[in-house]
């Protein structure tokens, strides 16, 4: 029964959404302010229907009900609970539910949260999220229903992927799927003050806190998704340049560039016409992701829906929407007025060069990604666009960017000194050259860019710091003074430093762990010992046991360096019982220098086991860096100024800034 | 019936909710227009205390104000018209009117076609591996008998479940369904045996005329054939021609392709049979008996019978009830005999095993204590006195 219940307020919330499509933008129209309010509570409506519909389905999952087919296609009564309740979203229509779940989330938080926008401005932005809803519950529904039974029931399922039951990979699809349904608001906002022909710096600034959303989860999912690959996988990867993870990659680069550019025509009124081009496209380009992994198209871990009837349901979709919207934004791009001027070099300079860098490297990965694709199609020839491409292409745009990042945040609007800013930015940019000839007189000789790049690292890192001692006016104040001026400059101030820094990090622990990594492949005996980076690995043997749904071979290493006890790595190697599948589960050992990576092979005729002995310096910078985002990112969303507009404060409290 | 229930409060809720905040909703109509406005003033305090700050010099804080100044005129210079509050006439009160009623029906008439409002709950907890098997078989019957009432002169739907209806023991059903089949689709020894096996098993072991014409049928298609021979035998006997069925019986036992099993359950026939011709008075034999009686698939593939279950069980009390009549210092194996007996429904050997039990562990107050414990729960005969008497 519960699982109709579900189904039932799948259905419902559909005809909820059909009526939140039409009833507040017709509202809008004929400007009728209780029409308009009628969105409100259906997008609130909406999400709690879907809730429960979501909340159906865990409970089938989680009770193992074989009478719902979607359970017994991912699910298996062995199955711990937590990977019982994650594989929910670890299919096609179980990953489609959680993704109308968070398009009703948004939608509902702008009719709660969203106050201070104009009605008809929200009314419209409710009218078309949720035309979005209807196009993907349609799609549910029709060809992809998660509440589909079966009678009889059998007995059990066929379960979940093993590769998938893994905790990083239990929370990296919310994260990425609240990211990509995220840019959806932006969608609507562009969309929205399209209909009204009303685009200016007060929609920028209504934007930027649902984009910024979007952009913070899209980050954490990714850099899940690459934590997962590398511990998971048994490569010590942590990016292969595959086309799903280029399909998330890709919003993200347009999502960075719409935060910028937002900034831009909030501030000027600028860009203006770049602005919600960018806003269309980020949404579609999540679409398109969408469509490369439920397609067929792209065989992988992801394509669990390997159907190509819903794949080009998804595709017309995709097109529906982007296409809709660019036809309303050629229609409307002519009335747009010309916003403020600035000279080149300036800070709307450095946005509009961090947008182009950024635009630049998102048409190359898409090139990189669709390019084979298509060919195949076309030729029926399979090409391989691997790394190097990438290489070749996206690093060298990243080079710019990263020189360029410390002095956007310093130059002023309109017309800024350049030569003044590199005189503040000095000190980093000293601070990170002497840093990476120490650190390169220690390490020894790598690849050339290697230091080049670090030093960019550390540029971008002292130069997020510059940015906020130079805001705080460090040198020119007092101590006492200074501190002050520390703890209350604005919030936003801190998140653009903190996410800066945050890609800093990033880039040192990408530039260690790329250029200066140690691999070693050896097969050894119980007894043997091997070493790498330093380290001395002694192989104890393997040990069989039992988990609650495999078994598992479990390798046992005393590692020592320079004779002093380091720690046991235990890596192993799982069989999974439904569907029997081996995973790999690599030993880790976590030093302040890097990660010493332990990934078991087979077994060799001779007895002794093959195996791959990484050191990979600094690589959890990669993801600390990502981390570092996601707070800076949060850090700017709770400031005051992303919440202002909403006129019942302005008038309680005039005098809310002067501390400031 | 409380699915219906549920489903329609959801829906009720759902459309009070959207009325209640369409009437709710005042003309907030001066603050909208404001929103933007307010953001204006935002920026024009940032650029102040930007300047306060010394971010910004007094000519750049200027210009910004200024260019701030000129959106707020703009803002002013476009202004929309005013926001109403649709009041009655206004064709508002229609258009919610209609989506309160659209969104029920709607909703209603896709969850009829997609729904399955029939099927409950199917939790893993408490399902077993045989209800699992029987209900694929139940409803892999039921299937093909809504096809039969179609169709009736299907032979090939009567051949398929006719096999079926004999494991599932529904003998009479499985009797008509070959005789369907034989009538329909020709006669082969298979389905002549399935009749046969299936009308005596039908009528508690009486051979009768139909399963006898079936029976000749069989030896005249596969002369020799064991089963068939078995069954006109018991026939002979069953109509008192005691010497045609002991000379049958005999033969039998020459026959190349017989078992031990199979010779020792003539023999008890024959043994029988000889007394019946002396007048004495013999049990009947039962409905499952000697060669040609097991289903015509094999044992492997047919769940095991609760007859055969229940056999099992009592071969494994009994193993359990021989090991604690040598080691009786097991409390835990005399609660799982007690539990045993009473699920058998054998109450007097389960309050047996509890005085039995008793004795064996007189001395050890903690296991004493568990075993009363457990029969207390249980409700074994005896238990309650003895907790009493403490």
């Amino acid at each position: 029964m519960i699982a109709e219940i579900g189904h039932f307020t799948l259905i419902l919330a559909l005809a909820v959404a059909l009526a939140q499509m039409t009833v507040p933008m017709w509202g809008a129209h004929i400007r009728d302010a209780r029409l308009m309010s009628f969105g409100d509570s259906a997008a609130v409506a909406q999400f709690g229907l879907l809730i429960i519909s979501f909340l159906a389905l865990t409970h089938a999952f989680v009770t193992s009900d074989f009478s719902v087919l979607n359970v017994v296609q991912n699910s298996h009564s062995e199955k711990p609970l937590i990977y019982r309740i994650s594989g929910v979203w670890g299919n096609h229509e179980g990953s489609m539910l959680l993704w109308v779940l968070i398009l009703g989330l948004f939608g509902s938080a702008v009719a709660v949260f969203g106050r201070n926008l104009p009605a008809t401005l929200r009314a419209n932005v409710l009218g078309v999220q949720a035309s979005i809803a209807v196009a993907f519950l349609l799609f549910m529904l029709f060809t992809s229903n998660p509440f589909e039974r079966v009678d009889p029931a059998p007995f059990d399922g066929q379960g979940l992927n093993p590769i998938l039951q893994d905790p990083a990979l239990a929370f990296h699809p919310p994260f990425l799927y609240a990211g990509y349904v995220g840019f959806s608001m932006a969608f609507s906002f562009a969309v929205a003050a399209l209909i009204e022909g009303r685009i200016d710096a007060a929609w920028a600034r209504w934007v930027r806190p649902w984009t910024l959303a979007a952009w913070m989860c899209l980050t954490l999912g990714i850099a899940m998704g690459s934590w997962w690959a590398y511990y998971e996988l048994g490569w010590g990867g942590w990016w292969f340049w595959d086309p799903v993870e280029n399909a998330s990659f890709m919003p993200w680069l347009a999502g960075t560039a719409l935060l910028h550019s937002a900034l831009v025509m909030e501030k000027r009124e600028a860009l203006k016409v770049w602005t919600i081009l960018l806003a269309i496209l980020t949404f579609s380009l999540s679409l398109m992701g969408a469509f490369l992994v439920r397609s067929g198209v792209l065989t992988s871990v992801h394509a669990f829906a390997v159907d190509p009837d819903r794949g080009i349901v998804i595709l017309g979709i995709m097109m529906f929407f982007t296409g809709g919207a660019l036809a309303l934004f050629a229609w409307r791009a002519g009335t747009l007025r010309q916003g403020g001027l600035f000279a080149p070099l300036s800070r709307e300079g450095g946005l509009v060069l961090n947008n182009v860098l950024l635009s630049v490297a998102c048409a190359t990965v898409l090139v990189g990604t669709l390019y084979p694709l298509a060919l195949e199609g076309v030729t029926g020839e399979k090409i391989s666009v691997g790394p190097p491409f990438f290489n070749m292409t996206f690093i060298p745009l990243m080079l710019p960017l990263l020189l360029a990042m410390p002095f956007g945040p310093l130059m002023a609007w309109k017309r800024g000194d350049l030569r003044g800013v590199a005189q503040r930015l000095a000190f980093a940019a000293g601070f990170a050259v002497l840093f990476t000839v120490i650190v390169a007189a220690m390490t020894g000789p790598g690849p050339w860019l290697a230091p080049i790049c670090a030093a960019l690292g550390l540029f971008v890192l002292f130069g997020a710091i510059t940015d906020l001692l130079s805001r705080a006016r460090f040198g020119d104040v007092s101590r006492g003074e200074f501190l002050r001026r520390v703890v209350s400059l604005p919030r936003s101030a801190y998140g653009t430093a903190l996410a800066h820094a945050g890609i800093g990090i990033m880039v040192l622990g990408i530039v260690g762990t790329s250029a200066y990594q140690s691999e070693k492949i050896v097969a050894l005996k119980p007894g043997e010992t091997a070493e790498v980076a330093g380290y001395q690995l002694l192989f104890k043997g393997i040990q069989p046991t039992k988990g609650p749904n495999y078994s598992e071979q479990i390798a046992t290493f005393e590692v020592t360096r320079d004779g002093a006890a380091v720690t046991t790595l235990l890596p192993s190697k799982r069989l999974y019982n439904a569907p029997p599948q081996p995973t790999t589960e690599a030993g880790i050992y976590a030093a302040w220098t890097g990660d010493l990576y332990v990934a078991l092979g087979d077994e060799q005729p001779s007895g002794a086991v093959s195996m791959r002995l990484y050191f990979h310096p600094l690589v959890r910078l990669i993801w600390l860096g990502a981390v570092i985002m996601f707070v800076g990112g949060a850090i700017s969303l709770s400031d005051r100024r992303l919440r202002v507009g909403a006129p019942q404060r302005a008038r309680s409290r005039p005098a809310a800034v002067p501390a400031e | 019936m409380l699915l219906w229930v549920v489903l329609s409060v959801l829906t009720a809720g759902v459309v009070g909710l959207l009325l209640r905040g369409y009437r709710s909703a005042d003309a907030d109509a001066a603050g909208a227009a404001r929103a933007d406005v307010a953001v204006y003033a935002d920026q024009l305090q940032q650029i102040d205390s930007d300047l306060g700050r010394g971010l910004l010099s007094a000519v750049e804080a200027e210009s910004a104000r200024a260019e701030v100044g000129r959106r707020l005129l703009n803002r002013a210079a476009a202004a929309d018209g005013p926001v109403v509050s649709g009041g009655p006439g206004t064709g508002s009160e229609q258009l919610v009117g209609a989506a309160a009623v659209i969104i029920p029906v709607l909703a209603l008439a896709l969850y009829v076609a997609l729904g399955s409002p029939g099927l409950p709950n199917l939790p893993h907890e408490g399902r077993t591996r045989d209800e699992a098997a029987r209900n694929q078989v139940d409803a892999m019957v039921a299937r093909v008998e809504e096809r039969l009432r179609a169709a009736p002169e299907d032979g090939n739907g009567w051949d398929v479940i006719a096999p079926i209806y004999l494991r599932m023991e529904r003998y009479g059903q499985a009797a008509e369904a070959f005789a369907n089949a034989n009538r329909l689709l020709g006669e082969t020894p298979k389905r002549l045996a399935g009749f046969a096996q299936a009308e005596i098993l039908a009528n508690n072991g009486i051979v009768n005329a139909n399963a006898k014409l079936a029976a000749e049928r069989l030896l005249s298609a596969e002369p020799g054939r064991v089963d068939a021979r078995m069954w006109l035998a018991l026939a002979n006997e069953q109509d008192g021609q005691f010497d045609k069925a002991l000379s049958d019986y005999r033969g039998l036992l020459n026959a190349p392709q017989m078992s031990p099993a199979m010779k020792e359950a003539i023999e008890v026939r024959i043994s029988a049979v000889e007394r019946l011709a002396r007048g004495d008075v013999v049990p009947a034999p039962g409905p499952r008996l000697g060669p040609g009686m097991a289903p015509p698939g094999g044992a492997a593939e047919v769940p095991a019978s609760p007859a055969d279950q229940q056999a099992m069980i009592e071969g494994m009390v009994a193993r359990l009830a021989a090991r604690l009549q040598g080691d009786g210092k097991d409390p835990a194996g005399w609660v799982q005999l007690m539990r045993s007996y009473m699920v058998l429904g054998r109450m007097s050997d389960a309050a047996k095993v509890l005085a039995d039990a008793r004795q064996a562990l007189s001395g050890d107050a903690g296991a004493l204590e568990q075993v009363n414990k457990a029969a207390t729960e249980m409700g074994v005969d005896g238990a309650a006195k003895d907790v009493s008497k403490k």
